[in-house]
């Protein structure tokens, strides 16, 4: 197992709001890490910063050992919260875009996970349900063979039934050999395809491990000492 | 990933404007039937009055909005260059964007080179429009051969003369003309992204009133400084014995002008440009 993604004394502001303070952080290659923690506690900016979208204040980032670049980007999956397609593309033109700018877009099996989906590739995004929208940008963003995936909130907003699609597809998706870091406040749909987490509060890092320990250690579910550890 | 980023560009711009290209190339069309139909001797002559009249009023009407589409077109142009770079770069689209693995500089130039052509094709379209509405074959054929002799003839009459006057030969004076118009296309849309980018660190909360903002700025610091330098080149002229002790006077100040209206427009590329880069590398900030 290799480094993937390093953080050193990452900090990050926005004017005089700390939204990173100092972050130490080592992710290795072949495991899934759960980024969790409450609303605004800097999850998004994390991976924002993973993904090359925000300079650091202080400290770095680094992916496979370099700092974010067009070669980071290359290996780089980012799943941002947002629909960030065009909706007036069709899903096959978004297809033919990835296919052009990622070597590691995996196009046929994109286009299998789309056909599982009942997706027609003729249609434009906009003629698509917000929830269906959704699951195209996760297959656009899995059926890349990756070496590190930043997914943000994959399965927030969306109805239970979706959120086991959604998770479904990390699972059968990913490159195994990849780091998947997901970001989520939602900790008990994903706890159970977790090997690691990371629980970040305020911009700093409060407790990491590996989640098969932690709940034998402790008895509990990953969601119950989530809950004891970010109560008010 | 220069030319994939230039080719999608152009796709979804070509999505864009072909139908309303087509759209004023079928509306010239019509106009051009109806102008046709005006100056017929059997219908002016035979058909019913109020017939003629219409066929007058709808002939004027068509000529009359072509003027009006023409403004609109290009300002549509240029709404449609301007907001697809704030749309792509600085909304949600930004994210996928600006997470490809691409220079930030490959994302400003497939915006800029479209942004060149597309004015290049509206100007070609106005063009175009004004030939069918304007013109039938045989004056279409009189004409450009009327005009090629025109151009020639004034270019042997005025050769030696514009030569003088602009103390270089035709043909430079001509390339030195595109690129001063290539340079200050390019400089024009590239107010707009300075504009667009740094209205996103703005504190105005409206990014729209803080991008018109900045534009007004930047336009009248370039404006201001434009007017000084034509003065001073334009005031070398009343010092022509200045002017001869450095070369040939008038013409001297003529080039001087040109070339430091060219310098200077180079200059405001150059720097319009770098912050425009430096600000999307260094400052970006997706909602």
């Amino acid at each position: 197992m290799s480094i993937v993604f390093e953080c050193q004394g990452l900090t990050k502001k926005y004017g005089h709001l700390l939204a990173l303070n100092a972050i130490d952080l080592k992710l290795e290659s072949g495991k899934i890490i759960g980024l969790l923690g409450p609303n605004g506690s800097g999850k998004t900016t994390l991976l924002k910063l993973g993904a090359g979208l925000l300079v650091p204040t202080e400290g770095e980032v680094l992916i496979n050992g370099l700092k974010p670049s067009i070669e980071t980007k290359a290996v780089t999956a980012f799943l941002p919260e947002r629909n960030s397609l065009d909706v007036n593309m069709t899903v096959d033109y978004i297809l033919k875009f990835f296919a052009d700018f990622y070597f590691d877009f995996n196009i046929e099996k994109a286009r299998r996970l789309l056909n599982d989906l009942g997706v027609n590739s003729k249609n434009k995004l906009s003629q698509l349900s917000k929830g269906n929208r959704e699951k195209v940008q996760l297959i656009l963003t899995m059926s890349r063979e990756a070496k590190l995936y930043l997914l943000d909130e994959p399965i927030g907003g969306v109805d239970p039934a979706s959120r086991d699609y959604i998770l479904k597809t990390i699972i059968n998706s990913y490159n195994k050999d990849a780091c998947v870091l997901i970001s989520t406040h939602l900790i008990a749909d994903v706890e159970d395809i977790l090997d690691d987490y990371v629980f970040i509060r305020e911009g700093k890092i409060i407790k990491k491990g590996n989640v098969a320990s932690i709940k034998s250690r402790n008895k509990k579910s990953l969601d119950q000492i989530f809950r004891e550890a970010f109560t008010c | 990933m220069l030319g994939k980023l230039f080719k999608h560009e152009f796709y979804q711009m070509s999505k864009k404007l072909s139908p309303v290209y087509l759209g004023i190339i079928l509306f010239t069309i019509v106009g051009r039937f109806f102008s046709f139909l005006s100056t017929r001797r059997i219908i002016v002559e035979k058909a019913n009055h109020t017939f003629v009249s219409v066929i007058n009023f709808l002939s004027g009407f068509f000529i009359t909005i072509y003027f009006i589409i023409i403004l609109g077109l290009l300002a549509y142009t240029i709404v449609i260059l301007v907001t697809r770079f704030y749309k792509n770069y600085f909304t949600d689209e930004g994210y996928l964007m600006m997470s490809l693995p691409v220079k930030t500089s490959a994302l400003i130039n497939s915006k800029l080179f479209n942004a060149f052509i597309w004015s290049i094709f509206s100007i070609l379209l106005v063009v175009l429009g004004g030939l069918i509405l304007f013109s039938t074959y045989d004056s279409l054929k009189t004409s450009a051969s009327e005009t090629l002799k025109v151009l020639s003839d004034l270019y042997s009459n005025s050769k030696e003369t514009l030569e003088r006057q602009l103390g270089v030969p035709v043909w430079a004076g001509i390339l030195e003309l595109i690129v001063l118009v290539a340079i200050s296309t390019i400089n024009f849309f590239l107010v707009f992204y300075a504009a667009v980018v740094s209205a996103q660190h703005s504190k105005i909360r409206s990014k729209a009133v803080a991008t018109v903002i900045y534009y007004f700025i930047i336009t009248t610091v370039f404006f201001f400084i434009f007017i000084v330098q034509t003065l001073f080149f334009g005031s070398l002229q009343s010092y022509p014995e200045f002017l001869n002790k450095l070369g040939s006077g008038n013409t001297l100040a003529i080039q001087m002008t040109l070339i430091g209206i060219m310098i200077e427009e180079l200059i405001f590329t150059i720097i319009l440009y770098t912050t425009t880069l430096k600000s999307m590398k260094t400052k970006l900030n997706l909602p």
